[in-house]
């Protein structure tokens, strides 16, 4: 993959990478859950509708990224949409890594789990959701993972404090 | 199994056997290397159902990094893993120097490279001891630490620190290397297949090593299965478990029958690694 190119927003990538196939994939399985698509540094990011992330999780285990390897979120706080979620899933067949991406609003943020298209996110979403506070409608055990049961609040969120006590 | 990652345990299942008994282990695990909590539902010396609690080391390094410098956050880095600290500089490093697109000096290239390679038998030589250790044949660990310590009397010299090295910095590295270091590097180079050829006479054929690993927790490589994600993550950076299957096993048993006899290396296939970031990929 030539790290030099760049594409830059849906059709840009869907014309210059016609041949990768995590676009091949999304193209057949629903074009119109894409939201925006980017290349940049090497690294193939496409954003999905939130409502359709399971499904695009899915499609995209279908199409040959079998490996869940790392979820996280980014609190783009005071913009919005607020919050972002990140999956980044890994392809053994095509030597492969992409990042899906979801935009959530600041109010209330939930988005379907993905633990049954990979049961090993079950944690990851558990992370999130302790320290983002994040919902995720599906998960079989949504709870505080590193933080004690009774914290209040959310600390990787940009508005809690860096210091002092909460 | 309905639930994949546990629910909390707090009495026994339904319909469990009368003896079954929920215990709570930890926060300070017996073998402590890292503290964890654990519930488990024990039937006898059988644990049927563990509910584990692992936020007790959690640091916050992220919440930390808000409010530093870029250059700040590298001695963060080495504190995520501290048996693996210049790797873990090294992607931390790698990541801020993609957004710049900084151009990093050949040398300090190759510097990074031998020093994450030397971390990394580091990490490997104390998952290696400690793992035979918890296992109950002690003897391996004063072996592998050892040489660990020759790999940290190089880090000593070349950063000045043991452990936490901060060496690899945005852009290249802390400083120079010291004149002789290549040639201590390559002393301990040369020394160390004997040493693996030691460790092997010492668990290879080792009862107590083979019968409590035979067969337990296999995970089979190109998996397609919903399991497929990072459980070995927190041993092999940036690997996967084709990584760990295909690339790092064979790699040990050839070195260890390289020095034992001259013939060729008969060691499992040697397929092309899947990891990107894989250096035999």
């Amino acid at each position: 993959m030539d790290d030099q190119k760049t594409f830059i927003g849906k059709g840009a990538v869907l014309v210059g990478l016609a041949d990768h196939p995590a676009v091949k994939a999304i193209l057949a399985w629903n074009a119109a859950a894409l939201a925006d698509a980017k290349f940049d540094f090497g690294e193939l990011t496409l954003t999905i509708v939130p409502e359709e992330i399971a499904a695009a999780a899915a499609a995209m285990q279908a199409a040959g990224y079998n490996f869940f390897e790392d979820m996280t979120a980014v609190d783009w706080f005071p913009a919005s949409p607020r919050f972002q979620l990140s999956y980044h899933l890994v392809s053994h067949a095509f030597k492969e890594r992409i990042r899906l991406r979801v935009l959530l609003q600041a109010e209330d943020p939930a988005v379907e789990s993905i633990t049954s298209v990979w049961a090993g996110s079950d944690y990851y979403e558990r992370e999130v959701f302790d320290l983002f506070g994040i919902r995720f409608e599906g998960h079989p055990n949504l709870r505080r993972i590193l933080l004690p049961e009774d914290w209040q609040g959310h600390p990787l969120r940009k508005d809690y404090p860096v210091e002092g006590y909460r | 199994m309905s639930n994949p990652a546990g629910m909390p345990v707090l009495e026994p299942a339904e319909g469990a056997r009368d003896q079954h008994m929920v215990i709570n282990m930890g926060p300070q695990h017996p073998a402590t290397h890292g503290v964890l909590r654990l519930v488990v539902e024990i039937d006898g010396e059988i644990v049927v159902r563990v509910y584990p609690e692992i936020g007790y080391l959690h640091t916050g390094i992220e919440k930390t990094c808000e409010a530093k410098f870029y250059h700040q956050v590298v001695p963060l880095t080495d504190r995520i893993n501290y048996l693996d600290p210049l790797a873990n500089n090294l992607c931390y490093a790698l990541a801020v120097e993609k957004l710049l697109t900084l151009e990093i000096p050949p040398k300090a290239q190759w510097m990074r490279v031998l020093l994450a390679e030397l971390s990394r038998l580091n990490s490997h030589l104390i998952w290696l001891g400690t793992h035979a250790m918890d296992i109950g044949a002690l003897t391996v660990f004063l072996y592998t630490f050892r040489e660990r310590e020759d790999i940290l009397r190089l880090f000593e010299a070349v950063a000045g620190q043991r452990m936490m090295t901060s060496y690899i910095r945005i852009g290249g590295l802390a400083m120079e290397p010291p004149l002789d270091f290549l040639d201590r590097v390559q002393g301990f180079i040369r020394t160390l297949p004997e040493k693996i050829d030691e460790y092997s006479n010492l668990l290879t054929g080792n009862p107590i090593f083979r019968n409590r690993l035979k067969g337990w927790a296999t995970f089979p490589p190109r998996t397609q299965s919903p399991w497929a994600s990072p459980a070995l993550h927190c041993a092999l950076p940036a690997s996967t478990s084709t990584c760990a299957a295909t690339c790092l096993t064979p790699a040990t048993r050839s070195s260890s029958s390289r020095s034992r006899s001259q013939t060729t290396p008969t060691a499992g296939p040697v397929t092309k690694c899947a990891s990107s970031r894989c250096e035999r990929a």
